[in-house]
């Protein structure tokens, strides 16, 4: 009897994981289902291959990171991300969130007990809201980096802009998803 | 060199995410969070972001 080290049931469990992965980096439900869709596919193409020494999840991860920068390739390929510009410039957002001075027009607020938070259903699907309406460019970066976990140099590469320019794009994401937090949760009475 | 206002101080925060900041910047850093409390909220905000990335990914997993 030859001894497969991964079956069906194990990869199909992960599915809902994968998908939100996808989803947050893509930001289109049916791309995402494809990359999601092509990672099962692979995945139980190459089940022998699975060498046990990672987790399932991890490898099924490793498999639709892959599978996600080669969607993103190709698309930026057919359509040029959209320059820095058309999404207004770091100093436009920032003299939106700071006075003249420099200071904060409003400064953040204290969240709280981040685990409080976090366990809370609700506030992820705000959460989950805030991030999906990111510009393109500040978006793709940002998931990159936090949910890809990919450096800063692999991001340059990717998006084609310096690293400067990632680190802005970086900063000015944190501090959009935070307004758009503060505004639809933290600052509700 | 000027001293940094929360703007700036906002760009070390995030910034400190990706690469080492310099002594210099630490130093800048530390101090300003003493005694801003806007920025100290900043810091936990970017925090608790990071970790609402891994959590939302993991929601409702089946074990
Ligand atoms: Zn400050």
């Amino acid at each position: 009897m030859s001894v497969i080290a991964v079956d069906i049931a194990q990869i199909e469990q992960h599915r809902t994981y994968l998908l939100r992965y996808a989803s947050l980096q893509l930001r289109d439900a049916g791309a995402a289902e494809d990359a999601v869709q092509d990672t099962l596919m692979a995945a139980l193409e190459g089940a022998d291959r699975f060498a046990g020494k990672s987790s399932v999840k991890t490898w099924l991860t490793g498999i639709l990171k892959h599978k996600i920068i080669d969607h993103v390739r190709c698309q930026s390929r057919e359509q040029p991300l959209l320059s820095g510009d058309s999404e207004g410039s770091e100093s436009d957002m920032a003299d939106v969130l700071f006075l003249a001075d420099g200071h904060w027009r409003h400064p953040p607020s204290n969240w709280g007990d981040p685990d409080k938070v976090l366990e809370n259903k609700a506030f992820m699907a705000v959460f989950e809201a805030c991030a999906k309406i990111l510009p393109e460019k500040t978006a793709r970066a940002f998931m990159m980096r936090e949910v890809m976990e990919c450096d800063t140099g692999e991001i340059c590469k990717e998006l084609n802009v310096t690293t400067t320019n990632c680190w802005v794009l970086l900063h000015r994401a944190r501090l959009s998803l935070r307004e758009c937090l503060e505004a639809r949760w933290f600052g509700k009475p | 060199m000027k001293i940094p206002k929360c703007r700036d101080i906002s760009i070390l925060i995030s910034r400190q995410h990706e690469t080492p900041l310099t002594p210099g910047e630490s130093l800048w850093l530390r101090f300003h969070l003493l005694i801003c409390e806007g920025c100290r909220n900043f810091q936990n905000n970017v925090r608790v972001m990071r970790s609402a990335f891994k959590r939302y990914l993991d929601q409702g997993k089946d074990h």
